[in-house]
């Protein structure tokens, strides 16, 4: 036959290979985060720390919607993930410095049923116990009061990982202070398998070199949202003023007029602590006023890739990895990249984010806010947003080079903390300059000011009611965060874990008036 | 399954009308019709109970399904009127406008394909579809690197999916690697949809193929078998039966076998695999006739799509005995297409024209690409030769026994010292 022919049958034969179904699924496929869970990005954030000025804490959270009583296996990292948090400190929006965790898992216990199991100091098989167990044999284990050690013979499933930190190309594995592994840990079973989850979620914060802590496992959900309520095409509930809020919903940070829809619910988390002296450009921390202070920063998870060449030794299909999804600014991909771009947009590079520029500029979700409530918005080109997207006051110093467009969380470290009580969940937008989108604390209403920068807000005169009150009701998380690293609160219990709905008493950390439906 | 199997039986075995080789040439009356009839059949009945643009959509693609098969232009030409009664109820409908890109892609238009294809992919980069027609026509055009680019993007996005195995492999069998692209289709055929019978059919032919050109005609053989038995009287997997029969040096039953595909579809390249293959049955005076027959047929397709098709280039060099006129249809093609196969005919005809140093540099082109073809290896030794680099020639000449051949392609045995017999 000739080789001609073959070639051009190969070219005829390769075109139609999907099903006209298939033609019609793969245009309106879910977004490869819908289907790849362990490796979708949940929330990204990056703050001075608040006991320690002289350090940036950044959190990954990965994994959406970990149901708490979701045994037996519960919510392990997976193995085949890179995880990953990239700092860029010259303003070019490519990584300088990178903080890579991989995970191991390890089955303590193969032959028994559930990955985490304990009771007291463990229970033994009674008086009646069958042949061939004899009495008194321990059935279940002792209550897991630890990762390892005693106290931790309940722990069946356990994962170890590591950190490497990768600067000018040198990867340096970042190693525990004490010498020993570092455990990840587990989602909170309940009282009876983990009696103090704190005391065993704290044994999770490790000491590594160079001053950097660290901290993985699975934890409350940090994200308060009623997304129910803002996915039904901005249907936000007559009780939180309909989507816009009143004067005085707007001013209570710690009063939710609409129900969290995130209440209740655990996430995977990778915290780490690290001296912004090894961030900046510089090498030492700076002062606000000064270019190098602004970094910019974003998470981003990768899986090891089918290659189209096979490696040329050991003929392997895989090689690499490739990037499943990246997140520095909290809702683009959700609110502001279409569809049909998503995985596209998510498996790009930042410092390539030009080529979105157009949901940038002139904003969908703008228009949307516009036609649904009527206000007025900015007429495009929306360089009001440009602060988010670039290195740019009030973010960045005046005369820091701006760099290319792209999606990076940009974090002023010469701006301090600012204390709890003065602390506002509307960040930047109430004044309180470490706030969103100064870097992003857990406590940051990103939802909140999120609208209202793409209402306009930021543009000179449509910092204006109603632009300026667009709000989904939720203030406040469904349980308070930690002021000491990591910052979010440990994981919920799995047996007695409260989702808050529409219509149920507590729509406020569980206390107070009942959330409202409509 | 069984009655497919007993429709291939019966096919080879019943009476019916003859050939000149004694083959039946007339599918038996209880023959099942194929997966790509069935669907056109079932898009059809879906156009006449509600006639919207996807139904439309629907019937050009099922047609599109049976013309990959058997290369038919009237099928394409259903196809193309389907998509514009498409197109009328829904102008710019998406799925419309992919399968036009697909259709470009089938009728050789690769240029128009690729630019359509590129204005797709800006409009759903998500959609792995538009990536796969990208793909299709940068490996049409010879721009490699950006197949090879486009199809890891496919990998990336959906790592695991059927389509970006199967474009990978099509790499790989264009990179030289015959292993690692029968092990991709085979991934592929694993991940397609089990009702998908002429898919899966047209995997497995592929994979004969890789076989086939690998050395091993006995998994070529089980590869094609398999193939028939989901796609029953593909013209696909007939030539490629005919291509295994040709290895084996059992040209009579190959003859037969072409000379059914052209009898269902009488095309130029249809027309050519047979006289190439009555050539060296044993009725070789039979292939003159149907070689004048092709050269009509051809430049009434080249009118057409204003493009030499290689076949034509070759006849004119082997049959023809006209290596200027070879030339000039070469050097038009590659005008616009640089791919392995344009290359080689560009390489070729050169060289049949004295002009050795120009052929290797185009043949070094297309062996760059990593691409293993007896045929090629053939060319490059003789072109070596010529320019007495005999390391080289003895390099190319090792590559084809390699591959499993010390003859080349329609020409003398040569043994790989280079003397010929």
């Amino acid at each position: 036959m000739p080789k001609y022919k073959s070639v051009l049958s190969l070219i005829m034969a390769a075109l139609l290979s999907v099903p006209p179904a298939g033609l019609a699924a793969s245009h309106r496929e879910a977004p490869i985060t819908a289907l790849d869970h362990k490796a979708d990005i949940t929330d990204f954030f990056a703050f001075v720390s608040y006991n320690d000025p002289s350090k940036v804490t950044f959190i990954l959270d990965v994994d959406p919607f970990l149901e708490p009583g979701n045994g037996p296996n519960y919510f392990p990292f997976d193995d085949n993930i890179l995880y990953t948090i990239k700092v860029d400190n010259d303003n070019d929006a490519v990584e300088d410095i990178t903080f890579e965790v991989k995970f191991q898992t390890e089955i303590r216990a193969p032959g028994v049923f559930t990955g985490f199991v304990g009771a007291g100091d463990g229970i033994n098989a009674p008086a009646n116990s069958p042949p061939p167990v004899a009495p008194g044999t321990p059935i279940v284990p002792p209550a897991i009061t630890s990762l390892d050690g005693p106290g931790s013979a309940g722990l069946s499933l356990r994962q170890r990982y590591t950190v490497t930190m990768v600067k000018h190309g040198i990867s340096t594995p970042l190693t525990n202070s004490t010498g020993g592994p570092l455990f990840a840990v587990p989602s909170n079973v309940g009282p009876r398998t983990m009696p103090d989850y704190p005391a065993l979620a704290q044994e999770g914060i490790y000491s590594l070199d160079k001053g950097i802590r660290v901290f993985a496992g699975t934890v409350d959900d940090p994200f308060y949202i009623d997304l129910g309520a803002a996915f039904d095409s901005l249907n936000f509930r007559l009780g939180a003023g309909g989507g816009v809020l009143t004067a005085a919903q707007d001013a209570n940070d710690n009063v939710n007029t609409a129900p969290d829809f995130v209440s209740g619910y655990n996430v995977n988390t990778i915290a780490i602590e690290v001296p912004i002296a090894m961030l900046t450009r510089t090498g030492t921390q700076v002062a606000a006023n000064n270019p190098a202070a602004t970094i910019g920063a974003w998470g981003a998870t990768y899986r090891p890739r089918i290659t189209v060449r096979r490696a040329p030794l050991g003929a392997e299909s895989s090689g690499s990895y490739s990037q499943v999804q990246r997140m520095g600014n909290p809702l683009i991909n959700e609110l502001i990249i279409g569809t049909g771009f998503k995985d596209y947009w998510s498996m790009s590079q930042p410092k390539d984010d030009a080529q979105f520029a157009h949901f940038d500029l002139d904003p969908l979700l703008a228009r949307v806010l516009n036609a649904v409530y009527g206000i007025n918005i900015p007429t495009p080109p929306r360089t009001d947003l440009l602060p988010l997207v670039t290195y740019a006051p009030p973010i960045a110093a005046p005369g820091t080079k701006p760099g290319p467009v792209a999606d990076l969380l940009r974090l002023n470290t010469g701006v301090p903390p600012t204390p709890a009580a003065n602390r506002r969940r509307l960040g930047l937008l109430a004044g309180d300059t470490a706030g969103f989108p100064n870097g992003r604390r857990v406590s940051d209403d990103v939802t909140d000011i999120a609208a209202r920068a793409v209402a306009g807000v930021l543009s000179s005169g449509f910092n204006v009611f109603p632009n300026n009150r667009i709000g989904d009701g939720v203030n406040t998380n469904d349980v308070p965060y930690q002021e000491t690293f990591p910052y979010v609160a440990f994981a919920q219990s799995g047996r007695d874990r409260r989702h808050i709905d529409p219509g149920e008493a507590g729509c406020t950390m569980n206390t107070g008036a009942a959330c409202p439906i409509n | 399954m069984i009655s497919a199997a007993l429709v291939v039986l019966s096919f080879w075995l019943a009476p019916a009308q003859q050939s000149a080789f004694g083959q039946s040439t007339t599918p038996p009356a209880f023959a099942v019709a194929s997966p790509v009839d069935l669907r056109i059949a079932a898009a059809q009945k879906k156009v006449k109970a509600a006639p919207g643009a996807q139904s439309y959509n629907d019937l050009a693609f099922a047609l599109c399904r049976k013309g990959r098969d058997t290369g038919e232009p009237a099928v394409f030409e259903q196809a193309a009127a389907a998509l514009a009664r498409s197109a009328a109820l829904e102008p710019g409908n998406y799925e419309s406008q992919k399968l036009q890109a697909a259709l470009y892609l089938e009728t050789q238009q690769y240029t128009k394909a690729l630019k359509l294809a590129t204005e797709l992919n800006r409009k759903v980069p998500d959609d792995i579809v538009n990536w796969g027609l990208l793909v299709d026509a940068n490996m049409a055009l010879g721009n490699y690197a950006e197949a090879e680019r486009d199809a890891q993007w496919i990998l990336d996005l959906r790592p695991g999916s059927a389509l970006g195995f199967e474009k990978a492999a099509a790499l790989r069998e264009v990179f030289g690697d015959f292993t690692g692209s029968i092990e991709f289709y085979n991934e592929a055929n694993l991940r397609a949809s089990p009702n998908d019978a002429d898919q899966r059919g047209w995997y497995l032919t592929r994979k004969a193929q890789l076989e086939l050109a690998s050395g091993s005609i006995r998994l070529a053989e089980e590869a094609i078998k398999q193939a028939e038995l989901l796609f029953p009287d593909s013209n696909f997997a007939r030539s490629t039966l005919a291509a295994i029969r040709s290895a084996e040096g059992r040209y009579d039953e190959a003859a037969s076998l072409v000379e059914i595909n052209y009898k269902k579809v009488p095309s130029a390249s249809n027309l050519y695999a047979w006289a190439e293959v009555v050539e060296k049955s044993s009725h070789p005076d039979g292939s003159t006739a149907l070689f004048q027959q092709f050269e009509v047929k051809a430049q009434a397709e080249r009118n057409r799509t204003g493009c030499a098709d290689i076949n034509l280039i070759f006849f004119y060099l082997n049959q023809r005995r006209d290596p200027v006129k070879a030339l000039s249809l070469a050097e038009a093609r590659s005008a616009e297409y640089h791919d392995c196969a344009t290359l080689d005919a560009l390489a070729w005809t050169l060289y049949s024209n004295g002009r050795y140093s120009e052929a290797k540099a185009q043949l070094d082109r297309a062996l760059a690409v990593g691409i293993r073809n007896p045929v090629y290896f053939c060319h490059a030794a003789q072109i070596a030769a010529k320019l007495n680099d005999e390391a080289a020639a003895q390099m190319y000449r090792k590559e084809l026994a390699d591959l499993g051949s010390n003859t080349c392609p329609g020409e003398r045995v040569m043994n790989v010292s280079g003397a010929g017999k």
